[in-house]
């Protein structure tokens, strides 16, 4: 039975995009795969809407998905297949935190990874009080996801945002053009880059984990020994590239091909 | 009639005149506060948790309370107050007893190692058995607790050196302590953290001698790292939640709260830098026919806390400040800085995101 995978995301979805050859929006897979991706960040400035609009919140109901969403989710599948939603809604709200040095340096330890170093000088917050913060800094994005479980009762696997690269001087690089944004235009440690995208990740997986949604950790091919993406694998200073992509693609069919979650799936 | 000393007393030396004939909210205990705190000077804040509503009506009407530790400017305010930032000067939680002071003091100048440093939970989690209640939940590592420590202590020196002011609210004589060396816990052990074990933890209840020791060796201690300094004591007014004492918690209300009196009259008449303040008189006194006391007979109605602050600033504080709390401060330098800097870098981020869109 062919299944359908609709992809919907913002600015993490043009790895994927990218790795489906460079142009088409779909494409079906030997072994009965039909894959297609939505770009948030292209369809809501298309129809004269912002990032903001994707889910609709109300305080009486539930979140709510903009129909021009769902419908252009529901544009990937084809009809009468067997259905897997993936999300790749969010992903960035640590870089907010993460990109250049604030003028009082910040730093947290992470629980499992104690050891890794501690930015001299800086200001250390407790982990939890950071979880706290940067949990505040992604309401929306932890409504979308309930909107979107409300929406797909089907299977539904979202991707973690790709690992942060280790390099100061690509990351600098990278950002230049943002420069005078910054105290002193100095990034933070790769460390923080790397704590910072892991609590990310801890905060996402426990969205998922209550609305019943798969958490896919980041292709451990895409990284170093030390958790950072591999260089091979980077697009900017916050974006993984097509190469990446191809590795989410792989991820993807394995858990198909595997039959997870087929019970929502039927 | 014949003359006598009383005769000539002045006014707020009668009963009649002082309290009985005016109108509750007008009594005013202080006669002569022998200092005069300026709008830039440093007040440090320590103390039982009355001291709490000192600290937040000094910064709400004006005064400047010196937060040496203060939070981030990243973290929500109330994700900030949740983790007992800026509440006191430090993030060293409620400061109840003498004891508890000098060795906070003690243990910033490391002069003074607690044997019992840390408490386990079950879930791995680490309470500091000195401010069990700092954080919810505890701290998550040990890497953790000794960096937070290090940091703590680091501002609590920096405050005991740079304040210009501290005004320490004494709120309990009963303590809990470490028969091995004495360490003195804020809570019993097993209360909010630990476990109660009666080979190891023993019961204290400070005496007049001992606070006013403390306290004489707390303020050598001060003068030695911050000669200017000068000290405002005052009494909480919040009777004991409960008492180790085989007797009754008002009789041990009694007897803690004239204790800690008695040893702020004795430290007062002894030092020039040293001045009571009397909170404890402004709310229990017989002018408020116990109104000042909230429904639990305990907590301490915000009219009361207006009716102490509004005498505070009249008599302690330079100037003619307001009789009433002003709005709420708003946003610090810090806090604004930390706002524009998280909007850039939120702009940043959409930019990127937006070229990568295109990519696509």
């Amino acid at each position: 039975m062919l299944t359908s995978v609709a992809i919907v995301g913002h600015s993490h979805t043009p790895s994927i995009l990218k790795a489906l050859s460079d142009g088409p929006r779909s494409f079906t897979r030997p072994g009965g795969l039909h894959v297609a991706a939505v770009n948030l960040r292209e369809l809501m400035p298309g129809l004269g809407l912002t990032t903001r609009d994707v889910t609709r919140l109300d305080p009486s109901a539930p979140p709510a998905l903009h129909p021009a969403v769902s419908a252009a989710i529901d544009g990937c599948v084809v009809p009468g297949s067997r259905v897997y939603v993936v999300s790749m809604i969010g992903g960035n709200s640590h870089n907010v935190l993460g990109l250049f040095r604030h003028e009082r340096p910040f730093d947290f330890v992470l629980p499992d990874a104690s050891s890794l170093p501690i930015e001299a000088g800086a200001q250390v917050v407790p982990y939890s009080a950071m979880r706290s913060c940067l949990e505040r800094r992604m309401r929306y994005e932890r409504c979308t996801l309930d909107a979107l479980r409300r929406q797909y009762p089907g299977p539904l696997l979202h991707l973690e945002s790709p690992a942060p690269p280790r390099d100061d001087a690509f990351v600098a690089d990278a950002l230049d053009e943002f420069r005078s944004l910054s105290p002193d235009g100095t990034v933070v440690a790769a460390a923080l880059r790397y704590k910072l995208w892991r609590l990310h990740s801890t905060i996402v997986r426990s969205f998922c984990d209550g609305y019943g949604i798969t958490f896919v950790p980041a292709p451990a091919e895409a990284l170093d020994a030390d958790g950072y993406l591999a260089r091979h694998a980077c697009q900017d200073a916050t974006h993984a590239n097509a190469w990446y992509g191809g590795r989410l693609l792989d991820q993807i069919g394995a858990i198909v091909s595997s039959g997870h979650d087929d019970r929502r799936a039927a | 009639v014949s003359d006598h000393p009383y005769r000539h007393r002045p006014g707020f030396a009668d009963w009649q005149r002082a309290v009985a004939a005016i109108d509750a909210a007008e009594v005013d205990p202080v006669v002569a506060f022998p200092f005069q705190i300026a709008p830039c000077d440093a007040v440090a804040t320590a103390g039982s948790c009355f001291a709490q509503h000192i600290a937040r009506n000094l910064a709400a009407r004006g005064l400047r309370h010196f937060v040496a530790e203060p939070a981030h400017p990243f973290l929500q305010p109330d994700v900030a107050a949740e983790y007992n930032y800026g509440i006191y000067s430090c993030r060293y939680g409620n400061v109840y007893t003498t004891r508890q002071l000098l060795q906070l003091f003690d243990r910033a100048y490391g002069r003074f190692t607690p044997v019992e440093d840390v408490w386990e939970a079950a879930d791995g989690r680490l309470v500091d058995p000195f401010r069990p209640r700092i954080q919810p939940g505890g701290f998550t590592s040990r890497a953790e607790y000794a960096l937070d420590r290090e940091q703590h202590f680091a501002a609590v020196r920096r405050m005991f050196e740079t304040l210009d002011y501290l005004v320490f609210t004494l709120g309990l004589t009963e303590c809990w302590r470490a028969r091995e060396d004495g360490a003195v816990f804020p809570l019993c052990p097993g209360v909010s953290g630990g476990t109660f074990d009666s080979a190891r933890h023993e019961f204290l209840n400070l005496d007049v001698a001992a606070i006013t020791s403390d306290l004489e060796a707390f303020l050598d201690r001060l003068s030695r790292v911050n000669p200017r300094a000068r000290v405002i004591l005052t009494v909480s007014p919040v009777p004991l939640v409960a008492t180790a004492e085989p007797r009754h918690v008002l009789e041990s209300t009694t007897v803690s709260k004239a204790v800690l009196r008695i040893a702020c009259d004795t430290v007062t008449r002894r030092h020039a830098h040293v001045a009571y303040f009397p909170s404890y008189e402004i709310v229990t006194g017989p002018h408020a026919r116990g109104r000042y006391f909230d429904g639990d007979l305990r907590s301490v109605t915000e009219t009361g806390v207006q009716h102490v602050m509004r005498v505070f600033f009249r008599h302690a504080v330079l100037g003619a400040p307001p009789d009433t709390a002003t709005a709420p401060p708003g946003p610090s330098p810090d806090d604004a800085a930390a706002d524009a800097f998280l909007a850039g870098m939120e702009r940043a981020v959409q930019v990127i995101c937006d070229e990568e869109a295109l990519r696509s």
